[in-house]
């Protein structure tokens, strides 16, 4: 990578087209998203990273400026709490991870220690660092394990104490971080958890042994405080044991029957989203069958990558991002 | 023998709890060298080489192994096992003198024992967070900063894993945090450093040639070398037990070195046992074959999947390391596993062994740097530093109980239970009474060092019940949560099995031998 920073130059589109280069879409992310209306959203695909101001309505080319050699793909994204303030939002990248102050107006690039890793997953904690008073962030790697910064993603650390995989396929940070310093790894054979911000690692027990698991994710939390040992829910998806839930004192247990890798698990308000291979399911709280999320006119389009914003849950709309590159606001079926 | 081994307990009992008194033992062999000051009763009891009377040395001789065993195994619990070895066997002489039946009577200890423990089990709670495992510290060393450091890293490296001890340089402490593995025995040649600042090698994506073999000849490396540059590798870390300096000399080249960059360190262990165990982790964890004289590896015969990866390598002149091996995850927990497995079993050196290697495998290390104002406090500290972290592993392990003696105390209503069932059994009757008091023991001495009435505090603290503990410091009885005071479950249960087995064994003891001493002279 080189070039350290680039100033945006926008253009618009309706959608941003399927292009067989584009490679498909990896992560979407956004702060105060109504898709189709309002808000920032980032999208990592194959080919590099897009952004839309207008809730996915339109993109432009992120890091058009930065005069990259060759596509860069962008495989994680992460916002800062915070956004709406400081504009902080990370991007994950073979080689090193991509770093925005404005909001995503100009990038700059942050190098990992050699030989660098390739980024899969990217989080943010609510623990501010005592020395520099940035949220903490870290940087699931494969074969680095987990890295920690705490001066707002410009320098990072390995902590890999415990840690006995090191490819690190996705990470979830508890809600209530603040107070628990939990956060959980997802990894090529399994789970790993830390209950100190990220310093140590302990492996989990699965009932199903060992397994790759793709994506994890914590039920949005009610309002008022809450402890994760106390009532934790917990999503895990893995690449051939299915979707799996861990509650507490009950341990874990499986929802439903995916035969292809859960590639994705987006709890919101009463209904949960899960991405099964290339296809979108849906289930309401109040229902035990899951149903395909997407309308008939997406009939055999493979969807990889979706956001659900939280905010937007009452009008089932999404932002779903296809292998072939393109990316639509879908209103979801119900 | 209970002469002796009443001078030794009264030695040692001083030094019960957060409130002790020093012990000070007059330097041997001088008599201008100022006195040991020692508050550590395991300690104390090693520095009581003989008593002058041969019977009580046999005494406090059965008490300090003991000692010595429950100090090399557990870092503490010393003093209780003293003290409650005393009561044992005082209150079991005068049982037998008046004429009491020893073999019952060891008996219905034992199986009194059995219950302590059972019930020492049921008070378990586990270690949460660094601001227990501080607390937990504090309750073992005394010591604020040290207990403040030692909770931060048992935070991170748990149970198993690597703490090294080391004199530092300031006159504090400080500790520093290394991440991956690391071996001693460092680089053969300095001219294989390869750092821009220090004498250090520094290797990325290296392969790992995992091997114990005398390596005598450079032609036992050409056909390695050979593979390497076939595959496409540029950099090695080449572990093997021998290096002759002319094989050296090959991978010095300046044209080998061009092509392959070999970092060549010696295979770790000093023993043929130590260099197996340690080189069949290196291939767990790099996910290479180790290649082993005992199966009768050659060099020469060597394939390009014989070599284990790392991400990263190091050497420097006195150890080398490696992080992000590239062993198959799920074959090193299970690994592991198994070393865990191991680990309940064994005892002594190869107790040790298996944890060092335990902490090698968990993925990083922790160093203590212990600093002080002389040399004499220096190696206090870090003696206390190294107990210290012994009671703190088995605490995490196992768990931990009521502290300041609460656990022992709260035995009791189990062994009156006992005692009322057997009334009608003089030895059964007997056991128990005295494994009453032994339980009581600890927190009476506790309490009188820290100038308390032992006698009203037990009124108290039965009748505020057992979730309450007392406090020496303040003088209160406190809520367990709400005063944090709590003992290693491990150490309390290695001081009752050692207390009651030591003192079981020196009733039982029917005669003692002694050596003539001095020693017959030779008939010449």
């Amino acid at each position: 990578m080189s070039a350290p920073t680039a100033n945006h130059n926008p253009r618009q589109e309706n959608e941003f087209p399927a292009n067989s280069s584009a490679g498909p879409i990896y992560a979407i992310a956004g702060s105060g998203v109504i898709p189709g209306r309002r808000g920032i959203v980032f999208a990592g695909s194959g080919s590099g990273l897009l952004r839309s101001t207008d809730g996915g309505q339109s993109w432009q080319d992120a890091l058009s400026n930065l005069n990259l050699p060759e596509p860069l793909p962008v495989m994680a994204l992460t916002l800062s709490p915070a956004f709406e303030q400081d504009g902080l939002v990370l991007a994950g990248a073979p080689g090193g991870i991509l770093r925005s102050a404005d909001a995503g107006q100009s990038w700059q690039v942050v190098q990992l220690p050699p030989p660098p890793p390739v980024v899969t997953a990217l989080a943010v904690s609510q623990i501010h660092s005592q020395e520099t008073g940035a949220f903490t962030l870290f940087a699931g790697t494969m074969e680095d394990g987990v890295l920690l910064s705490t001066g707002g993603g410009l320098g990072w650390t390995a902590w890999n104490f415990g840690l006995l995989d090191l490819n690190v396929l996705c990470l979830a940070v508890s809600p209530d971080d603040a107070q628990d310093e939990t956060l959980f790894a997802g990894t090529d054979s399994g789970i790993f958890r830390s209950t100190n911000g990220g310093r140590a690692w302990r492996e989990v027990a699965l009932p199903f042994g060992f397994d790759a698991v793709l994506c994890l994710a914590f039920a949005p939390r009610p309002a008022g405080p809450s402890h994760f040992d106390e009532d934790p829910v917990l999503y895990a998806g893995t690449e051939s044991q299915g979707l799996w839930v861990l509650k507490g004192e009950s341990g874990w247990s499986q929802i439903g029957q995916f035969d292809e890798p859960v590639n994705a698990v987006l709890p919101r308000g009463d209904e949960i989203l899960v991405l099964a291979g290339a296809a979108l399911f849906r289930r309401s709280a109040r229902e035990n069958a899951w149903t395909n999320a997407l309308p008939p006119s997406f009939a055999g389009r493979e969807v990889s990558a979706v956001f659900a914003p939280q905010e937007d849950a009452r009008n089932h709309k999404a932002l779903v991002g296809f292998v072939d590159g393109s990316i639509k606001v879908v209103t979801l079926n119900v | 023998m209970w002469a002796g081994i009443d001078r030794l307990v009264r030695l040692i009992s001083p030094t019960l709890g957060p409130l002790p008194r020093i012990v000070a033992i007059e330097a041997v062999g001088s008599r201008t060298a100022k006195p040991e000051l020692l508050d550590s009763g395991g300690t104390i009891a090693q520095r009581v080489i003989q008593l002058p009377d041969r019977g009580e040395d046999v005494g406090a001789m059965i008490l300090r192994q003991v000692l010595d065993e429950l100090q090399e195994s557990e870092g503490d619990g010393t003093a209780t096992a003293a003290v409650m070895f005393g009561v044992i066997f005082d209150r079991g002489r005068r049982y037998l003198t008046a004429g009491g039946n020893p073999i019952r009577l060891r008996r219905y200890l034992e199986e009194g024992m059995k219950l302590i423990l059972s019930e020492l089990d049921r008070q378990r709670l586990q270690l949460q967070g660094k601001e227990q495992l501080s607390r937990l510290a504090r309750a073992i060393c005394f010591d604020d900063e040290m207990a403040k450091m030692a909770g931060e890293i048992f935070d991170i490296i748990g149970a198993y894993g690597r703490l090294e001890v080391r004199r530092g340089s300031t006159l504090g402490l400080e500790r520093e945090y290394v991440e991956g593995m690391y071996w001693n025995g460092g680089f053969r040649s300095r001219e294989m450093a390869n750092a821009d600042h220090g004498l250090r090698a520094n290797l990325e994506n290296a392969a790992v040639l995992i091997t114990d073999l005398d390596i005598d000849s450079p032609e036992q490396l050409v056909p390695v070398l050979q593979t390497v540059i076939d595959e496409g590798i540029q950099q090695v870390l080449l572990v093997s037990n021998t290096l002759s300096e002319r094989a050296m000399g090959l991978l010095l080249a300046r044209p080998n070195r061009e092509k392959v960059f070999v970092v060549a360190v010696k295979t770790p262990g000093l023993t043929n046992t130590a260099r197996q165990e340690a080189i069949e982790d290196l291939a767990v964890l790099t996910g290479g074959r180790a290649l082993t004289k005992a199966a009768g590896d050659r060099l020469e015969a060597v394939r390009a999947q014989d070599f284990g990866r790392a991400r990263r390598a190091w050497a420097d002149s006195r150890s080398f390391g490696l992080s992000g091996g590239r062993g198959n995850p799920r074959a090193l927990r299970q690994h592991i596993a198994g070393l865990r497995q191991m680990l309940h079993g064994a005892n002594g050196d190869d107790r040790k062994r298996l944890l060092e290697r335990l902490g090698q495998l968990i993925g990083g290390s922790a160093i203590l740097y212990v600093g002080g104002s002389s040399p004499t406090a220096v190696e206090a500290r870090t003696q206390l530093a190294k107990r210290t972290a012994e009671a703190m592993r088995g605490a995490i392990r196992e768990g931990i109980a009521p502290g300041g003696g609460t656990a022992l105390l709260n035995c009791r209503p189990a062994l009156r239970r006992r005692l009322a069932d057997h009334s009608a059994d003089d030895d059964a009757r007997a056991a128990y009474a005295i494994l009453l008091a032994a339980v009581e023991a600890p927190f009476r001495v506790l309490a009188a060092n820290a100038g308390f009435d032992p006698n009203r505090l037990l009124f108290e603290l039965e009748a505020a019940g057992n979730h309450c503990v007392f406090d020496a410091l303040t003088g209160r009885i406190l809520n367990l949560r709400e005063a944090g005071i709590y003992d290693s479950l491990a150490v309390v249960k290695a001081a009752v099995r050692g207390a009651v087995g030591g003192a079981t064994l020196g009733l039982t003891a029917g005669a003692v031998v002694h050596r003539r001493n001095p020693p017959e002279q030779p008939v010449t």
